[in-house]
């Protein structure tokens, strides 16, 4: 059977150029493999100066694209990959995730005696998956992004090979994210049966093919944005999103797909929880926004009846909408009763999440001139999050010790004025995670909220505020036993080690400054909207 | 009623391009409905019934995990050592090499030569990075059996 | 006007923080932290002084024209329209706050350094302290509600650090964290409120949270904002209603930054915080819980009066509450035995008096109470810190007696500070105390204009309480039997006392180990030269440590004069602050009411029963904080009439007008009513208490209505215990598992289809996600059928 009428073969439009970052942090991890290969065990400072560097480069890279971010020539591969703010802000929240993540697993890694190499190349590996889920025009390059990210970190939650809660960890994290990116596959196969359309085919002299009509559909987001209307079978394209929405749910950890969360985190070791509650959830919202809010629209039809686009885009709002208060509310309320510091950050993760689907919902909400602000604001959120997030895990990890031993708020009796450096700026995180003005997380807060509250969405945001209100119990309930409980056990200060210590100046900087003075940051992700990218099919 | 008559006539125009053989947008799912619906009750409906059909006499040796033979010494759930996993994957990585190249073979000279050329550098990049896997593989001693 | 001078009056304090954190932790030197820290706060009230009152500095409190003082640093957000400056801006309203704050700041921080002294986190100690005047500033300076809320959550946090200030006592921590999450619980009525201004603005076409108009100029380049006080202003006056709580608009704003008042400045239901918050050390308490942050609420109410004039159901409803709690506590504080209790109490119920006033829509009355009270509350705390000093951090009031000839400096002032908030004739609480009442009697906004005299009732049965506890306090503390010998004794005095407290619930306070306000004193008494000044010499190192060790008697003393002196400082303005807002009424126009003269300009006016919606328009360029007007609108010369309100008609401000002769001599009736209260209530105090000084109160008022306990079993526990057993156990472990188990069950009979699954939780996990997944596909469903539906038409 001959088929070549669908595909006429010539070399594709690759474009390089806008693949650098990525192909940079490739070749990094490939690198980083082989040095690891070749020197065996001992090359600790070697990976990770090279994994940094190769980190580094990616981000010049990106800062290089950025000014053309705007012009005409954003796609490659043929508009498999775009070019746009959305994800090059993306990439340096993954960037600065993953660059952190190197240093804080650094002091772990030595404790544990782990083949540091393995651990750099899985984590670079991990961000190349990442940044190809925020630049991915297409499903399929989506789906491919998050296998490579989803692959590289089920290794990475069960690192440490020794015990039995990381096992347990990886075991459940794999299980459970194979069935959900098994939702996501069948959904984008079903998107791709809905937006099927007569093919304008040459039928061939013979065959059984010339009496029927060729039907293919599409997975590139923006073609099955402009088939949203005339797509073949609706109900398919309906029942498709829904199982992206589980899919992309699952990623984010948004209620109720959330209920991995604390045991794989809990169980993962912390330097690799800090980085699974920070990367691939903001991996996860890159993706999730750009399929949503471009491959969904909201289309008007040309009647007066709603539109299937209408429809659809109904659908998806009201039930992200529904996500939105059931994630920030099941995160914080059950956050109240952890007696573990890791598995109360998980808890808090997840009310994260929802926090930045209030600002997902308003840009699903938003016409195309105040959907920037609202992307903008999702973004910042999470880089925000990350931050602070990553800043607390380092804590976390140091004060854990080797084997993750002391994670239970038990284990944080009346450390505050033993080591007022940790204490203080485990306490200054769990501020900003609070929402405590003149940090980052406030900053974040009010960006989301008021997006929302822009598009009309008052109650989201009062269920958003009072779920703040809630948090400030247990976040503050730690500080608290840091500094007002009675030590019981013995306990000794550790020595903060350099790298960690660069983290914590980092984070803490990082968290004011984004605290005080956002609009840098802000005005560059929200340079331009994402742009559509016709597709070549 | 003329807005109504003009709705209709958009709906008749929408039906005129659906293509023969596929039905009405529900009507066209009945096949996957009768086969969810099979599917179903496939598997459930013999055990179902079976447990109508069946006599049930328990003894002891009816009890026993197999009517005849020897009785097991170990669990069933016995654990194999990690290397046939591993070679199972190298096995995996090589196949799927294969698997690629197959297609890759069919297509490789195309109606254009610039694609010929683009497809010849891209199996060696390809190649070459399950190159380094191999030889990542082999460093680390994958490939030992002892 | 631009005067970046405002600036330093904020961030000197921050300045003192940080010297005091990075340096004062290494040196330890009590004589170098503590100066710092006092003259990181005079540097600011320098500045602030400056600004408010010469005429380089830009005159915010006496200029003609009641133009802010700007300082705009940078543009912190912008966010499509939404956008907030970090900038500052002083008013006359602002002014008045930040020389007041600045001003007994001062003398708290030089108290403290009397009263600190020996600690061993004295460095850690004034950190806070200038922290906190860093984040009161901002709260108060701010020129847009973002930045206010900001100082806000500031002050919360302070008073969070300070509260626990003493670390290794388990409920300074326990008060600390209550204090915080009370306060946040208002909190997210502020940020729903500022969200809903925002809103509100955005419809009107100005999206704002800005307080004042600000030129392209002022900013710096850029576009201007737009007040969002005056937007609101200029639209029409809400109706009043229950439903209107809810309606989404200007009372519903209103209401929520209510919340966000009850919270900070401890209102019912939000109180219960600021009785426990006598747990941190007394200077804190001056400050922090009686003269600066709680009046924060009343701050932000007077800020937002465009808004509230606007909501008259809000109004009534801050009036009731404001009522409310004035008498609950008083009632409550009248049964304390802790001096500390007592005056907490006593906070709550002026600050209920504020509220009250603010409510009948007398903005400016509740402001000059607000000043008034932190002359004589801070002097009051600062007293009752003098004598637990002098006591050996004994804060039990059955305890003390016959102190006034130990304490005579600190007894006279305390007496100064007593017949000021019982409403003595011309001291200072007097005045604003009468204006309230009067205001209270003689409102006709829409809300409260049926309620007033039964508001009024409140107010004056709560005079009396008031009268009535602070003599008692005055009485069981200076005069009587010296009790402090017995007790300590062991004798029958303590068999006396034991009824009084052993058949309590609680064991007295004394009785445990760390009571009280209690320094931690360096063991070596290592600590650096003890002089600030001779006065400290006597009461030094020695006896300090010595009281850690015993519990025998031991003889009460004056303290130095680095806490006499600000003591003094403060009875004198406790006695002649109330003299710059003398009422028409009383001085017949001899003495301008300098105060309202002042505040007039920038405070809206609640709409009244008579006045039509014409008001709407007057409220909006009042409440514009006047910037938005000419500067010569308001002022002395008063020439143009903006507002058609009560006795304005002349075009002169209610302030200048003589009102009708009627009316003045009604005024002056109820002025004497005043004065008779206060005189009753103080006699009956003298002479009750005098003859039993420990006379037992009724329990229930001992233990302050059961209200915490009522709220632990009423709030706390379930919320806890749901969440362990509902969502958590119940939901993600229970049901689901069990769901998961029967099914199991089942399916194991029918074809043993989930027996191979994976063990342990994992299959409930995925159950639960494929519950998820059926409720989202059945979701979409149900927009897909519509979707059909509408094809098949």
């Amino acid at each position: 059977m001959n088929l070549s009428f669908a595909i006429p073969l010539s070399a594709p439009d690759v474009n390089f150029r806008l693949l650098l970052p990525e192909l940079i942090l490739s070749v990094t991890g490939v690198v980083v493999m082989l040095v690891d290969a070749f020197t065996g065990r001992s090359q600790r400072r070697a990976t990770a100066t090279l994994s940094l560097a190769g980190l580094a480069a990616t981000a010049w890279a990106t800062l290089w694209l950025w000014p053309s971010a705007q012009g005409a020539d954003t796609r490659a591969w043929g508009g498999m990959i775009v070019l746009d703010p959305m994800r090059l802000s993306f990439t340096l929240v993954f960037l600065i995730v993953a660059a952190l993540t190197v240093l804080i697993s650094a002091i772990w890694v030595e404790w544990e005696g782990l083949p540091a190499g393995e651990f750099h190349t899985l984590l670079l590996f991990a961000t190349v998956g990442m940044m190809l889920m925020a630049s991915g025009n297409d499903l399929v390059m989506i789906f491919l992004g998050l296998e490579i990210l989803s692959i590289a970190t089920y290794v990475m939650a069960g690192f440490r090979k020794n015990d039995l809660r990381s096992n347990e960890s990886s075991l459940k994290y794999f299980i459970l994210g194979s069935f959900s990116s098994a939702f996501l596959l069948y959904g984008i196969a079903l998107v791709y049966g809905a937006t099927a359309h007569e093919v304008s085919a040459q039928p061939q002299a013979s065959g059984a093919l010339a009496q029927h009509v060729i039907l293919a559909g599409t997975t590139n987001i923006s073609a099955i944005a402009e088939r949203v209307n005339d797509g073949l079978y609706p109900p398919l394209l309906f029942a498709g999103a829904a199982m992206l929405m589980i899919g992309f749910g699952f990623k984010i950890a948004s209620a109720p797909f959330h209920v991995w969360t604390p045991d794989v985190y809990e169980g993962a070791p912390t330097p690799v929880t800090a980085f699974m509650a920070a990367g691939p959830k903001a991996a996860g919202f890159a993706a999730f926004m750009r399929v949503f809010l471009l491959a969904f629209p909201f289309v008007a039809a040309s009647g007066q009846m709603r539109s299937t686009g209408a429809q659809l885009h109904d659908a998806w709002l009201g039930a992200l909408w529904i996500l939105a208060v059931l994630t920030m509310t099941v995160g914080n309320v059950v956050a109240l009763v952890q007696t573990n510091v890791k598995r109360m950050l998980a808890y808090s993760s997840i009310a994260h999440a929802g926090y930045a689907l209030v600002g997902f919902v308003a840009a699903g909400a938003a016409d195309s001139a105040h959907q920037t602000d609202a992307v903008a604001a999702v973004v910042f959120y999470l880089l925000a999050y990350a931050v602070m997030n990553l800043g607390a895990f380092a804590v976390v990890t140091l004060i854990a010790r080797s084997g993750d031993r002391r994670t239970d708020i038990e284990d944080y009796r009346g450390i505050g004025f033993d080591s007022p450096a940790l204490s203080l700026t485990l306490s200054l995180f769990l501020l900003s995670l609070l929402g405590v003005p003149l940090t980052a997380g406030f900053m974040g807060k009010v960006m989301v909220f008021s997006q929302a509250l822009g598009e009309g969405y008052k109650w989201l945001v009062v269920i958003g505020v009072l779920n703040t209100a809630i948090s400030v119990y247990y976040y503050l309930g730690l500080i608290v036993v840091m500094f007002f409980r009675e030590r019981t056990t013995e306990w000794r200060a550790p020595r903060i080690p350099t790298t960690l210590a660069v983290v914590l100046v980092l984070t803490v900087a990082g968290v004011i400054y984004l605290g005080l003075f956002p609009g840098r940051v802000i005005n560059a992700f929200r340079a331009v909207q994402p742009i559509a990218v016709s597709s070549l099919r | 009623m003329l807005s109504a008559l003009l709705l209709q006539a958009g709906m008749s125009l929408t039906t005129a391009r659906t293509p023969a053989g596929v039905g009405g947008p529900v009507s066209g799912y009945w096949p996957v409905m009768v086969f969810f619906a099979v599917a179903v009750v496939f598997p459930v409906l013999p055990v179902v019934l079976g447990r109508f059909v069946r006599p049930n006499l328990y003894g002891e040796a009816k009890m026993r995990p197999y009517e005849c033979g020897i009785d097991p010494t170990t669990e069933a759930h016995d654990r194999f050592t990690v290397r046939f996993y591993i070679v199972a994957m190298l096995f995996l990585v090589f196949d799927v090499e294969t698997i690629f190249l197959l297609p890759w073979a069919i297509i490789f000279m195309g109606d254009d030569f610039s694609f010929t050329k683009f497809a010849l550098l891209e199996m060696f990049f390809f190649i070459g990075i399950l190159v380094v896997g191999y030889y990542y593989a082999w460093r680390k001693g994958a490939l030992e059996w002892a | 006007m631009t005067n970046h001078l405002l600036s330093i009056v904020v961030f000197a304090p921050l300045a003192g923080a940080l010297i005091n954190w990075l340096v004062g932790r290494r040196t330890r030197n009590e004589t170098l932290i503590g100066f710092v820290a006092c003259g990181a706060v005079a540097v600011s009230a320098l500045a602030a002084f400056t600004i408010a009152f010469t005429g380089w500095g830009g005159a915010a409190l006496t200029g003609d024209a009641a133009t802010p003082v700007m300082s705009h640093l940078w543009t912190w957000i912008q966010v499509g329209s939404f956008r907030a400056d970090f900038g500052f801006a002083m008013d006359r309203l602002s002014g008045i706050y930040a020389c007041f704050v600045t001003f007994v700041g001062l003398l708290i921080h030089v108290f403290a350094t009397g009263y600190m002294h020996g600690d061993k986190g004295f460095y850690r100690f004034f950190a806070y302290l200038n922290l906190f005047m860093f984040m009161m500033l901002t709260l108060v300076l701010a020129d847009n509600l973002l930045l206010m809320f900001v100082g806000w959550e500031g002050v919360g946090l302070c008073s969070y650090l300070l509260i626990g200030y003493y670390t290794d006592r388990k409920e300074a921590g326990d008060a600390a964290k209550k204090a915080f999450v009370v306060n946040r619980i208002g909190d997210w009525g502020v940020v729903l409120g500022i969200m809903l201004v925002f809103f509100l603005t955005s419809h009107a076409g100005a999206p704002s949270i800005s307080f004042f108009d600000k030129t392209a100029a002022t900013v710096g380049g850029g576009d201007g904002v737009k007040s969002a006080l005056a937007t609101i202003g200029a639209m029409p006056i809400e109706a009043f209603g229950w439903q209107m709580i809810f309606a989404g608009g200007i009372t519903s704003a209103a209401v929520l930054l209510f919340i966000g008042a009850t919270g900070k400045s401890a209102q019912i239901p939000l109180y219960v915080w600021l009785p426990d918050a006598m747990a941190g050390p007394t200077p804190v308490s001056a400050l922090i819980h009686a003269a600066t942050m709680v009046t924060a609420g009343v701050y932000m109410v007077v800020r937002c009066s465009a808004i509230f004039s606007h909501a008259p159901t809000a109004l009534f409803i801050v009036a009731i509450i404001g009522a409310a709690t004035a008498i609950f506590a008083a009632s409550v504080g009248i049964a304390q035995n802790d001096i500390k209790k007592v005056l907490a109490y006593s906070t709550v119920s002026q600050l209920g008096y504020m509220f009250l006033a603010c409510g009948v829509g007398a903005f400016v009355a509740a402001i000059f109470h607000v000043m008034t009270h932190a002359f004589f509350k801070a002097l009051l705390f600062l007293g009752s810190g003098s004598v637990i000093h002098g006591m050996h951090h004994e804060q039990d009031m059955r305890r003390m007696g016959g102190l006034r000839k130990y304490m005579p400096v600190t007894f006279a002032a305390m007496t100064v500070g007593w017949l000021a908030i019982s409403g003595f004739p011309l001291l200072s609480g007097f005045f604003s105390k009468d204006e309230i009442l009067w205001k209270t009697w003689s409102t006709e906004s829409v809300g409260t204009a049926g309620v007033g005299k039964f508001l009024w009732v409140v107010g004056i049965v709560t005079a009396v309480i008031t009268a009535i506890y602070m003599t008692r306090l005055m009485v069981m503390t200076f005069w009587g039997g010296e009790r402090f010998r017995e007790t300590r004794a062991g004798g029958e005095a303590d068999e006396a006392h034991a009824h009084a407290y052993d058949a309590g619930t609680k064991p007295h306070d004394a009785s445990l180990p760390s009571a009280g306000d209690r320094p931690r004193h360096e063991p070596g008494g290592s600590v650096g030269a003890p002089g600030h000044d001779a006065a400290a010499g006597p009461h030094a190192l020695e006896d300090e440590d010595e009281e850690e060790e015993h519990h025998g008697p031991v003889e009460p003393r004056e303290s130095p004069s680095t806490m006499t002196v600000p003591l003094v400082v403060l009875a004198f303005l406790s006695v002649v602050g109330g003299w710059v807002g003398i009422p028409y009424a009383l001085s017949g126009g001899a003495v301008p009411n300098y105060f309202e003269r002042t505040l007039e300009p920038v405070v809206a006016r609640a709409p009244e029963a008579g006045a039509a919606n014409a008001q709407g328009e007057s409220a909006l360029q009042r409440g514009a904080g006047a910037s938005a007007q000419p500067p010569a609108a308001h002022g002395n010369e008063g020439a143009v009439p903006q507002s058609v309100g009560e006795g304005e008609a002349g075009g002169v401000p209610a302030s200048e007008h003589a009102p009708d002769p009627a009316e003045i001599s009604r005024e002056r009736l109820f002025t004497i009513i005043s004065v008779v209260v206060a005189l009753v209530g103080i006699g009956v105090g003298w002479l009750w208490f005098q003859r039993k000084p420990l006379y037992e109160m009724p329990r229930l008022l001992e233990n302050k209505y059961y209200v915490d306990e009522i709220y632990d079993a009423a709030l706390v526990e379930p919320i806890k215990t749901g969440s362990r057993e509902g969502l958590w156990r119940f939901f993600d472990v229970g049901v689901i598992d069990g769901i998961v188990n029967g099914m199991g069950r089942g399916m194991r009979e029918i074809g043993s289809l989930l027996r191979f699954l994976q063990p342990g939780f994992v299959r409930s996990y995925a159950a639960i996600i494929l519950i998820g997944a059926l409720a989202v596909v059945g979701y979409f469903a149900y927009f897909a059928y519509n979707a059909v539906l509408v094809i098949n038409r």
